[in-house]
This record gives structure tokens, sequence and C-alpha cells, in this order.
């Protein structure tokens, strides 16, 4: 049976008789009257006259009444008002909003990312119900596909279309799988909180949060159900940019920036590979979360190659494949853990690199995988040698298969959020039929100086810690569309007393990979043929920002692009972020009288 | 075709009941125009300026001679005539008050007596008298 709705309009929506202005009384009035006359064209309705202040006067009181009403239960039905929690009846915009299928849900929970530390490197099947308790609240997997999530050993071929997460070997016996989960937090879960699993699971050591757990929406008011209501009607889809950006902010409210580029674009790098001549439509989607520039270190072994090949070439270099947690987009530095003055700098120490290869040409060609699933990458250096003398700085040890290796810290820049979102994005649910979508992590501009000189008035007191926190938030939370700009760099010190900026200065690198050198498709891996790999790599371009106008011009496409030698690089506005240490912010003063 | 309205009772003691009888075309204006004249200014929201001062000066005591009643009448009678002239149906434009004298006919303590003449577009005119205790 239906229910039939029963407004009380007198209690929810009319206004009380001294909220009615002179304005819409006399309105109201002589719209009754002239109507009114059209039926009782000799009937007196002049003020002073018994039918007009005794009757028309109440009627125009009730039609005024009436008619802001009506403009309240039209408010109510307008999702733009009530976005603007600008709500008459709340009993009836809940309803409302439930015929466009916005309610409360999952998404609006509290998510975040979970390290699971394993004794053993075997294949775990994780039930899809299994619940974590962290902070005396429930968590459960976030999982993109139907069924269990998969735990897979080291170095395994990835389970396509079902849920799965392959170990990261951490050295010591210790493998990683990082998870996402959702649940409501009251709580803020911050890093490194621990969680306890509500069953057993064999071989697991630990189990922790990654990052700071995004807090989700803790209270869906009916401002934002409409807000999403609004953004589910302009985001049916990821075929256009603005409803990709909207679907994609649908899915992940969380997200601090959302950007497409699109055939077209000059910097849609994948739109020109087309071997066949046969245009597919493709997307990229650059997405960033707050924790876009975490810090993560992770000691691995890596083996000193002495020869390779047959017959037998010295190589003599420290040579490995990278499986770290997360994507990488910046290789900070490779420390020796026996050694920790010993730290290596790929792309500034020499014979340093980072390598990377796609592992999907068709989809994502040299640059273009940077910092996806589809890049795999390796790191070698030369053994570090004491300047003087001549000797090794580092001693290896030795397997038992005689391998030769010694362990370093990597730490690397990488989106700990990034992983669930793309997973999420080429769910085939999600996934547009007629365009082939590739999410990737905002190319990171490394900030290495910012120095801003002002002036101030003798007395004053400048407060530069504020200025830096505020100039660090404004950079961190810069994506597409909003742009630098110095105005609000100036506007940061001139809140703090000073008297003027007189000159900023910056300068920047472009990270267009966590990798130094490209692999070619055809060119060998160096853990198998380190010279072949040397000659066949290509080097990313190097783009340097040397003034503040460029940090928001960078404009960048590969020139070698359908040469020999392209790297398939490209930047612009709409796919740069930006990554600087706080220490890198700092400032010069001059006194002024 | 008449302009119809109903019926007021009006006498010494002010604006009374409605009556079971009809009244047309100028008696319609008249009848308006000493609801008018007898209302006071501000007591209507939705025509704040609907009224006069006449009772508020008597209350007041303003009108301590004829004088200074007369002053308050002339007053009056401007009003009114405003009012109406900015409310006239249009259809009965020539039947609108044109215009109207209050002369001071009686005044004592806490009683003061008015005759009204009253001036139509067509060229009517009706004495009354119109009194305030």
């Amino acid at each position: 049976m239906n229910s039939i709705w029963k407004p009380d309009f007198i209690a929810t929506y009319f206004p009380t008789v001294d909220e009615l202005t002179v304005e819409q009384l006399q309105a109201a009035r002589a719209n009754l009257e002239t109507w009114l006359r059209a039926g009782w064209p000799e009937e007196d309705m002049q003020p002073g006259s018994v039918v007009g202040d005794r009757v028309l006067t109440p009627f125009a009181y009730l039609l005024a009444a009436l008619e802001t009403s009506a403009g309240r239960f039209m408010s109510d039905l307008d999702t733009s008002q009530v976005a603007q929690n600008i709500v008459y009846n709340c009993d009836f915009v809940t309803a409302f909003l439930q015929n466009f299928a916005v309610q409360d849900s999952g998404s609006q929970n509290s998510t975040g990312i979970l390290r699971m530390l394993f004794s053993k490197d075997s294949e775990i099947a994780l039930n899809r119900q299994l619940q974590f308790s962290i902070n005396n609240e429930i968590f459960t997997l976030d999982l993109p596909y139907l069924g269990e999530l998969w735990l897979q050993p080291v170095g395994s071929v990835a389970r396509v279309g079902q849920n799965h997460v392959i170990f990261r070997d951490l050295g010591n016996s210790v493998y990683s799988a990082d998870v996402r989960v959702t649940g409501v937090a009251i709580t803020p879960v911050l890093v490194n909180t621990s969680a306890t699993a509500d069953v057993d699971i064999a071989n697991l050591i630990n189990v922790s949060a990654l990052t700071d757990f995004d807090m989700g929406n803790a209270e869906t008011s009916l401002a934002t159900l409409a807000k999403r209501t609004r953004q589910t009607f302009a985001a049916a889809s990821l075929t256009s940019r603005k409803s990709s950006v909207s679907a994609v902010l649908n899915l992940f409210p969380n997200l601090t920036g959302v950007s497409t580029i699109l055939p077209g674009d000059a910097i849609m790098m994948r739109a020109s590979v087309n071997a066949l001549g046969i245009s597919v439509p493709r997307v990229d989607i650059h997405v960033k979360s707050n924790q876009y520039d975490f810090l993560s270190s992770v000691t691995v072994n890596i083996p000193f190659v002495t020869t390779q090949g047959s017959p037998e070439t010295s190589v003599r270099k420290f040579i490995s494949k990278l499986l770290l947690p997360g994507y990488p987009t910046v290789i900070k530095s490779i420390t020796a853990v026996e050694n920790t003055a010993v730290v290596i700098t790929p792309g500034v120490t020499p014979n340093a690199f980072v390598w990377s290869k796609s592992l999907n040409k068709s989809r994502a060609p040299l640059l273009t995988c940077a910092g996806t699933a589809e890049e795999a990458l390796w790191v070698s250096f030369d053994m570090p040698i004491h300047p003087i003398t001549g000797s090794e700085l580092i001693t290896t040890a030795v397997t038992t298969d005689g391998v030769r290796y010694a362990q370093f810290v990597i730490s690397y820049y990488h989106d700990p959020v990034y992983p669930g979102v793309a997973d999420q994005l080429d769910h085939p649910d999600t996934k547009p039929a007629n365009a082939e979508v590739l999410t990737r992590p905002f190319i990171p501009v490394v900030i290495n100086k910012f120095h801003i000189t002002y002036t101030k008035q003798i007395g004053k007191t400048v407060n530069i810690a504020g200025a830096r926190t505020e100039i660090l938030n404004y950079l961190r939370g810069l994506s597409f569309p909003s742009r630098y700009s110095n105005a609000k760099i100036a506007d940061a010190l001139y809140y703090r007393n000073a008297e003027d900026v007189k000159s900023i200065s910056v300068n920047a690198t472009v990270m267009w990979s966590a990798a130094t050198k490209i692999l070619k498709d055809t060119t060998a891996a160096p853990d198998t043929d380190y010279a072949a790999a040397v000659a066949g790599a290509v080097t990313p371009p190097v783009v340097y920002i040397t003034n503040t106008q460029n940090l928001d011009m960078v404009d960048y496409t590969d020139p070698l692009l359908g040469t020999g030698g392209e790297t398939m690089a490209a930047a612009g506005a709409a796919n740069i972020c930006y990554i600087i240490s706080e220490n890198n912010i700092t400032f010069s003063e001059e006194l002024i009288a | 075709m008449a302009l119809k309205g109903l019926k007021i009772q009006i006498d010494e003691n002010g604006v009374g009941d409605i009556l079971p009888e009809t009244i047309n075309d100028i008696g319609c204006n008249h009848q308006n125009a000493a609801v008018i004249v007898s209302t006071m200014k501000g007591t209507d929201k939705m025509f704040p300026a609907k009224g006069t001062n006449l009772l508020l000066a008597g209350l007041r005591n303003e009108m301590f001679n004829s004088i200074s009643a007369q002053h308050v009448a002339n007053f009056a009678a401007l009003d009114t005539i405003v009012f109406c002239g900015e409310h006239t149906n249009p259809t009965y434009e020539n039947l609108a008050l044109a215009g109207l004298k209050l002369l001071v006919e009686e005044l004592t303590t806490g009683y003061a007596r008015f005759s009204a003449v009253l001036t139509f577009n067509n060229g009517e005119t009706i004495t009354a008298y119109h009194n305030i205790t």
C-alpha cells in the first residue's frame, strides 16, 4: 500500500503573520482584487470598504502566506538550496532525496590502509567479512571485486579480476601486505595505531595503520546528501571531463585532487599510441589524496652482481628489482644499513639509476605508466668506494645460494590511498564501455628551495613559523584547477606583520617518474643484462623550474614523440602537484625604518 | 453598472456593525472616506498610510481650541483625500472622492464634532457630520 504524505503545511512551511512584508501583502491584495473583479466587478473592495477590509485583506494575508510557503516547498525540491543547508521539512527532503538513491552509505565511512606483516611468504585467502578492531571500532576490508582477498607470494602473477595484494619482502623474513579498510571512526585512527583481526590468520605478526585514516563524513547531513544528489546527476560516468571528476569524487569524497586528461589535450600522450590507426578514446584520471607525499622507508636486500651473461662480463654493481609497498612517485634516497653515511641518491650519485619499464606497453607505455601498477622498477648503483683508500665502504653478506648482498633502506614518496582508488576505477562496473581509463597519480614537482625575501618595519615581529606552515599547506593543497599564485605567499606574510614581499626564488624539478632511466619494451632489464639496459634506455627530460611564474606555467610535451628517443613525458597545470619539505621553505628579512 | 457595498452603522458612537443593507456609488466612497477619517494611522499593516491622526490628536489633547482642532482636521482631510485617491477602483473613477473639508462644529472637553463636505468627481456633494469622543 502506498503511503500518502500528510504534510502539516501550516506548521512546516507557512510563515508567521509578522514575517510577511508590506510589499508582499499589498502585491497579494492587488492580485487578488484584480482576479476577483473579473467575477464581481461591482463589488466595492477598496480600503475602508467592508469587503475590502474584512474579506479581501485577510485573504490577501492568506495568499501571501501561501505564496511564501509554496516557495519554501519548491526550495525543498531544489537540491541546490538544500545543499546550502536551507531546509524547511527535513523528513520530506530526506524521503525526496532517497528517490535519487542517495542516502547515508559506506562511502562516507572512514577509510585507510592497514599494513599486515607476515612471517611467511605464502598464499593466504582472507574472508571478505574479516573484521579489524582499531581503537575498539570495527573496520572491514574495502574490496573492489566480489569474493575473498588473496594475499599472494612475492613475485606472483596478479589474479586479474579478483581482489589481490602481492606480498612485499621487507627483509628478515618479514612480508607486508597493504590492505584498504573502511568503517565508522569516532576516534581518529592515526599512523601506527595497532589493529587486531577477529580471527586467527596464519603467520600474521602485526597489523597497524600505515597512515592517518581519512575520517570520512561522520554525519551525513541533508546538505551533504543534496550535494551528492547533484553530483550523481552530473556524474553518470567517466566519459566526460567534468563528469569524470564528479564521479571519482563521488566514489572517493576525501580525495584532494582529481583531474581528467582527454584525447585532444596537449598533455594526453596515450592517445597518440595507435598502432592500427583505430581510435580508442583514452582517459587519464590523475588523483591525489591528502597523503600524496607520504614518505615510506623500507629495508631491502640488494644483490651485488659481479658478472652477467654468457660469456660472463664483469658488472660489479648492486642491482635489484624493486618491490616496494605502494607505487613510488619519487625515490628520495637509498641508505646502507651497515654504514648510514653511505647515501645513494639516484640521478645525483654517479652511476646510480632507478629503472622503469611498462608492464603493459599498449595501455601505459614509457612514462605514462609512472607511479601506477603498470610500472616495474629496478635499482642499480656502484659499490661505494672510499675516495682515498679505494676500499669498499660496504661489507656484503652471502646468501645460502652464494649471492652477495647488502641491506639498504629505501625512502620514497607514494600515495597510499592511490592503489585503492585505481582498483576501484578499474572495476568493470566503473570502467566506461567506450573508453580506456588509466588512473594515475599527479606528476610531482619537487621543490628543493622556496626562498622568500620580505621587509618588515623595525620593532615589528613577523611570525615566520605561522607563515611557513601556511605556505606549506597552500603548496600541498594545490592541484588543478587551483593554480599557484605569488599573491597567496604574499598574503601569508602580510597577515603576519611583514611590510612587503620583495622576491620569491624557487628551485624545483619535475619528477616524471621514480626512475631516472626508462626501458623500452624490447630492452632487457638491468638485472639480466645491464649493458643492454644502458644501451637501450632513454633518459627522462630534465625540467628545472627556477622562477615562481613557471611553477604555474609548467607546460611540457615530449619533443621527441614518435622518434626512438621518445619518453612520452608531458606535464601541464592539469597533471602536476608539488612536493616540498617544510625545511625547504626559507626566509630572508630586510628591515625598513 | 454600479459600485456596491455593505453599509456600516456610523453614528455618534463611531464606526459600528455591518448592517444588512447595501450602499451604492458615491455612497460607497462616502462611507469609505468616513472609515478612513476615523481610522488611526498605522493600525493597518497592509496600508501603513491608511487613516488619520484625528483620534490620536484628540487623545493627546492636541485639539485644545477650535483653531488647533481645525488645524488637525485639515491634515486629516488631506490624508484621506490622498489615500482614497491612491486606492480608487479605476472602473469607478467618476465616483472618486475629489475633495473633503472637515470643519469644527463643536469642541468641548473630551468631545469634538465636525461637519464633512465631500465632493466627488461627478460633481456631487454630500455634507455629513462626524463626532469624536
